[in-house]
């Protein structure tokens, strides 16, 4: 068995480049949701269900300190609407890579007492491919 | 890093609004729609071409800055540091649309006010914009007779064919019996040598905030020029002006 792995195990990279440096208040989550339909025939006792086909990835939270970096990566990439591959590595050689993923929100917060922070959460993007390696 | 010690000054149209502030956030949020179809695996979305932005500010009340926001469906120029205020430190620009200004009174504490604003996206000039992420020319400061800031310019990687947009907002203006404030754009290829940019100044009779879109070609050095039309004595003007590059 592999691991456990823990958060100095893993890496973020975004276009090709380790983003980690900017991420240190909420750390990536891949949810992974097979779409499934109600089909209990007549007679069951139990429900049943079938798969439609279709599996959702959750967007994916980042955040961390705000600085001119972050703001030039994920800023500038939901200002633009650009896209981008996300690799994850979760530890040892174990990877999930999306190959095109969109910045949907990105937020700045300025608060009293705190680092002023970035919020960023990425999408899988149209065309988008995930590999699990 | 930064924190809101770094956050120098907020100003709405020609208020500075900085001293009520004990919170910012602001959000840029892209609309998308899922575009699966026959045959895909994954679901995937696309963007839909609208996005908005939104900045929400919370503090104190203040009597003197309230009529900032007072008027239903208040417009102008915001425009905010919040790492610093200093030449080539960014700032965040854009023309907000005053949605919300809530004021509160609690017990055992002091009035409070919340205001939110959405970033008017506007295609007329320059191509969409919701928040510029802009560089400061010039800081917010004070300044009397004419003048420059070409020996501390902002060096860009290359110069830009596709224009640029000049946010200035100017929070406290005494003619002094000029005709109004001119800020006007410079540039220059080798950052020695400085001119005005054609279609690049903007004049002030009062205080207030203007983004103004300059066509063309804007050379790797920038900086900002400010003159006084006419005739008058000891004028001054507290203004910051920033470049956004297209």
């Amino acid at each position: 068995m592999a691991g456990p792995y823990g958060i100095d195990d893993a890496i973020v990279s975004y276009a090709g480049s380790s983003i980690n440096a900017h991420i240190t208040k909420t750390y990536p989550t891949v949810s992974q949701e097979v779409e499934i339909e109600e089909h209990t025939p007549l007679g069951a006792t139990v429900a049943q269900s079938l798969f439609t086909g279709l599996t959702t990835y959750g967007e994916v939270p980042i955040s961390g300190p705000y600085t001119e970096t972050v703001d030039g990566i994920l800023g500038a990439a939901a200002r633009n609407k650009t896209t981008a591959a996300l690799v994850i590595t979760w530890g040892g050689t174990k990877t999930t890579t999306f190959s095109a993923v969109g910045v949907k929100n990105y937020n700045r917060i300025v608060a009293k007492g705190a680092v002023t922070a970035y919020e960023a959460t990425f999408f899988t993007y149209f065309g988008c491919t995930v590999t699990e390696a | 890093m930064a924190g809101l010690p770094d956050l120098k000054f907020i100003t709405f149209g020609g208020y500075d609004i900085t001293g009520l502030v004990q919170g910012l956030n602001d959000a840029v949020t892209n609309e998308t729609e899922e575009v699966d179809v026959a045959g895909d695996t994954i679901l995937t979305s696309r963007y839909v071409g609208s996005a908005a932005a939104e900045v929400k500010i919370t503090g104190f009340y203040d009597e003197d800055l309230s009529p900032a926001f007072e008027a239903a469906g208040a417009e102008a120029v915001l425009m905010y540091a919040p790492l610093g205020n200093g030449t080539g430190l960014s700032c965040e620009c854009c023309s907000a649309k005053l949605l919300r200004y809530e004021r509160l009174i609690e017990g055992k504490a002091l009035h409070k006010a919340e205001i939110d604003f959405l970033g008017k996206s506007s295609t007329a000039t320059g191509g969409a914009v919701i928040i510029d992420h802009a560089l400061m020319l010039a800081p917010l400061a004070a300044r009397g007779a004419a003048g420059n800031t070409d020996a501390t310019d902002v060096e860009a990687p290359a110069q830009t064919t596709d224009g640029a947009r000049l946010w200035v907002a100017v929070t406290a203006l005494t003619l002094g019996g000029y005709t109004n404030l001119t800020v006007a754009l410079r540039d220059s290829a080798d950052g020695l040598s400085f001119a005005a940019v054609a279609g690049g100044s903007t004049t002030f009779t009062t205080a207030g905030g203007k983004m103004l879109y300059v066509p063309g070609t804007v050379r790797k050095y920038t900086s900002v020029s400010w003159a006084w039309t006419g005739t008058g004595t000891n004028p001054s003007a507290t203004f910051v002006a920033a470049l956004k590059r297209l």
